[in-house]
């Protein structure tokens, strides 16, 4: 079955949606410490730059980004996830991201068209 | 969007779809000493307020026009037959009515309803006296000794709104004189002189401006009661002295134009434009004559012309104004400069008629701003004020040009912007140019009384037509102020904010009473002077003769003098040495001074 779909292209490509992640996360956030009314517009922001980049990729995939951010107030956080579908081209990456004040937990899920 | 590309022979695969492990994105452990850090917060700043909101709003009410028109009454009812003019008619008509056995009963139901409304005219009276005490105290004011200017009406020229960019100057203001009562005429030019406008008039021509200038009552200001139509802007006017029908303009394009206000609009007769002045005229007067039909012009093209009304085809004489030869040497050497005039003038007048004949002509044309004429200071004498800051007092009888210029004062540091000789003394005339306003004496080269430099350009003054010491100067910050030599001759006796705008021309009423103030925007302030202003004096114009004779003797002491000590001759004399040690006080002042800038240029 894996032959089917075979190529780079349909692959979810780990290593390079993690580090495009992981500049959007740094570039959105490095700024700023924490601030309650302004987390909405943070996450939106990282979220919406994160997809543009993907789909910027041009690769058959659909994605869904998730992102959380948590103020670092020593509590703890604990967070899982399981999905059904093709362990040949489907994934997903994870990129944590902390400054003094803050953790930001972006998730990316890749499933191939 | 994007475009994605499928084969056919991949469609419809079965999928292959598994469970994955449970995957932990993330997990973060509880940090207590971090938690340690966190503290509640007890209390938060929060602003509000408990007075109710408001909003401003500001509404202007719109300037309400008014035209006042007269009601013709005509006395109606009679009968066809009666002439109501005739009395005879009307008594015998009147006596045959009383006779009618119906005029009881119809008098008797008329009187009830006259009744009631002649009661209701006197219910009301019109001419109670309201507020006793503003009317008194408004009296008292007027009996105060404090001069002051208060601003009646604002004439603005109805072919620009203040916000205009494009607005015209009220150039130049006159008042009709109406004898010894208040004058209620006043005649405005509407010129803008801005080097800026100027050129895009020369490139446009005049034929997308209004070139009208117009004549108000000022009892009435929403409409100009007659205006003055030219086909170039008009630069100046002038009534003439007896007719007060006759108005005389100098335009923008050099010619001149006499306008009979029972006439209409248009002028009656113009220059002809190839023997008028190559540029714009800026000021003219008329001339005490025989017929009193004759006038002068000055011009921004260095010529005075004298013209006659009745024949406008050329000018009666010409004047070229070019600095003699003496006043030209004399301007190089600062010793000789004072020496070439004042009390050695004739002398020098002598001599430059043999130079000037044998030299030609170097000296270059001046532009003349303005020219005054007082028939009372002699009949051919003219004062002539330059661009260049010089005054030229002439003689229209000189036969050579440089015989018509009889004395030259350095007046300002710039252009003369006006001068005017004292309806009083006229010896003596004012001049306003630069930041200052200065008094000058035809006899002595500088002047008796120099005002200190004001913030903003002095760009008009006026003599008071009734009180000899009073005058007033326009400045370009919109500031009027008034000066009383009786009073004080070091500063102004009142200063007052007219306009929001620069102002160009300031001139008093013949009665003294009113001062009319005009600004660039187009706007005329016309203000009343109180009556300490306009009231003279008891032996008032002794005490002002003396103030301007002590000063001018002064003056004219110092000249000497300083002379004298050049030539080396100071006589050692108990009342000369003091002069004497004055100016060498002078020197020694100018010389420290001196050596202060070189070395501050140095230490730079």
């Amino acid at each position: 079955m894996d032959g089917m779909m075979s190529g780079e292209d349909t692959v979810f490509a780990v290593d390079e949606i993690t580090t495009i992640c992981k500049d959007v996360v740094e570039a959105q956030l490095k700024a700023f410490t924490y601030a309650h009314s302004k987390v909405t517009t943070w996450t939106s922001n990282v979220i919406e730059e994160s997809l543009k980049k993907l789909t910027a990729l041009n690769k058959p995939f659909k994605y869904v980004v998730s992102c959380i951010i948590m103020q670092k107030n020593g509590a703890g956080l604990h967070t899982a996830c399981s999905c059904f579908w093709d362990l040949g081209t489907d994934g997903c990456t994870t990129v944590r991201w902390e400054n003094r004040s803050m953790y930001c937990v972006l998730t990316v899920f890749g499933m191939a068209l | 969007m994007e475009v994605f590309t499928k084969k056919r022979r991949d469609f419809g695969a079965p999928v292959n779809f598994s469970y994955t492990e449970p995957y932990l994105i993330d997990s973060l452990a509880p940090n207590p000493e971090l938690h340690k850090l966190w503290v509640e917060r007890t209390h938060r700043d929060q602003q509000f307020q408990t007075s109710r909101e408001m909003s401003e709003h500001e509404v202007n009410t719109d300037r309400i026009e008014t035209i006042s028109r007269g009601i013709y009454h005509k006395e109606g009812g009679w009968p066809k037959e009666i002439d109501p003019t005739e009395s005879e008619h009307v008594t015998r008509y009147r006596k045959k009515i009383e006779r009618d056995r119906m005029y009881a009963a119809a008098l008797r139901t008329l009187q009830t309803t006259c009744e009631t409304i002649i009661k209701q005219n006197n219910a009301v009276e019109i001419n109670e006296k309201y507020f006793d005490s503003a009317e008194e105290s408004e009296v008292q004011s007027d009996e105060s000794d404090v001069p002051t200017l208060k601003s009646l009406t604002v004439l603005r020229d109805p072919n620009g709104s203040p916000e205009d960019h494009d607005g015209r100057w009220a150039r130049k203001v006159v008042w009709r004189h109406e004898g010894a009562q208040k004058s209620r005429k006043v005649a405005i030019s509407y010129c803008s002189l801005d080097f800026d406008k100027r050129l895009s008039v020369d490139i446009g021509g005049y034929g997308s401006h209004n070139c009208s200038s117009y004549i108000w009552d000022i009892t009435n200001p929403n409409f100009p009661e007659q205006e003055l139509s030219a086909t170039a802007p008009i630069t100046c006017l002038e009534y003439h002295t007896k007719d007060t029908n006759l108005m005389l303009g100098g335009w923008y394009n050099g010619m001149l134009s006499l306008w009979d206000t029972r006439k209409g609009h248009r002028p009656v007769d113009t220059t002809d434009i190839k023997m008028s002045h190559s540029d714009a005229v800026l000021d003219l007067k008329w001339i005490k004559s025989k017929s009193g039909m004759e006038c002068a012009s000055v011009g921004a093209d260095g010529r005075v012309l004298w013209w006659d009304v009745r024949k406008f085809s050329s000018p009666i004489d010409t004047m070229e104004v070019r600095l003699p030869a003496w006043a030209l040497a004399g301007r190089n050497r600062p010793g000789a400069k004072r020496s070439s005039r004042g009390s050695a003038r004739p002398g020098a007048r002598g001599a430059a008629g043999t130079t000037a004949a044998e030299e030609k002509p170097v000296a270059p044309l001046l532009g003349t701003m303005c020219i005054d004429y007082d028939s009372a200071a002699g009949l051919n004498k003219f004062t002539i004020g330059t661009e260049t800051g010089h005054i030229c007092l002439c003689n229209s009888k000189g036969r050579t040009p440089s015989e018509r210029i009889s004395a030259v004062f350095h007046g300002q540091h710039g252009a003369i912007s006006s001068l005017y000789r004292s309806p009083f003394y006229p010896k003596f005339f004012l001049t306003s140019g630069d930041w200052s306003v200065r008094l000058f004496h035809e006899e002595v080269g500088t002047p008796i009384l120099a005002s200190k430099y004001a913030e903003s350009r002095v760009v008009d003054c006026n003599w008071s037509p009734v009180r000899p010491g009073v005058f007033a100067s326009a400045q370009a910050n919109g500031y009027v102020d008034i000066w009383d030599l009786v009073r004080r001759t070091t500063h102004s006796v009142l200063s007052t904010k007219v306009s929001e705008h620069a102002l160009t021309c300031c001139s008093f009423d013949h009665s003294g009473n009113l001062l009319a103030v005009g600004d660039e925007k187009g706007g005329l302030t016309i203000c009343e002077v109180s009556k300490s202003l306009s009231n003279i004096g008891s032996n008032e114009k002794h005490a002002v003769q003396s103030v301007l004779d002590r000063e001018q003797k002064r003056e004219k002491n110092l000249e000497s003098r300083m002379k004298e000590s050049r030539l080396g001759k100071t006589t050692a004399k108990v009342e000369d040495s003091v002069v004497a040690d004055l100016a060498k006080e002078e020197e020694e002042v100018e010389r420290l001074f001196l050596e202060s800038i070189v070395g501050a240029h140095g230490s730079l």
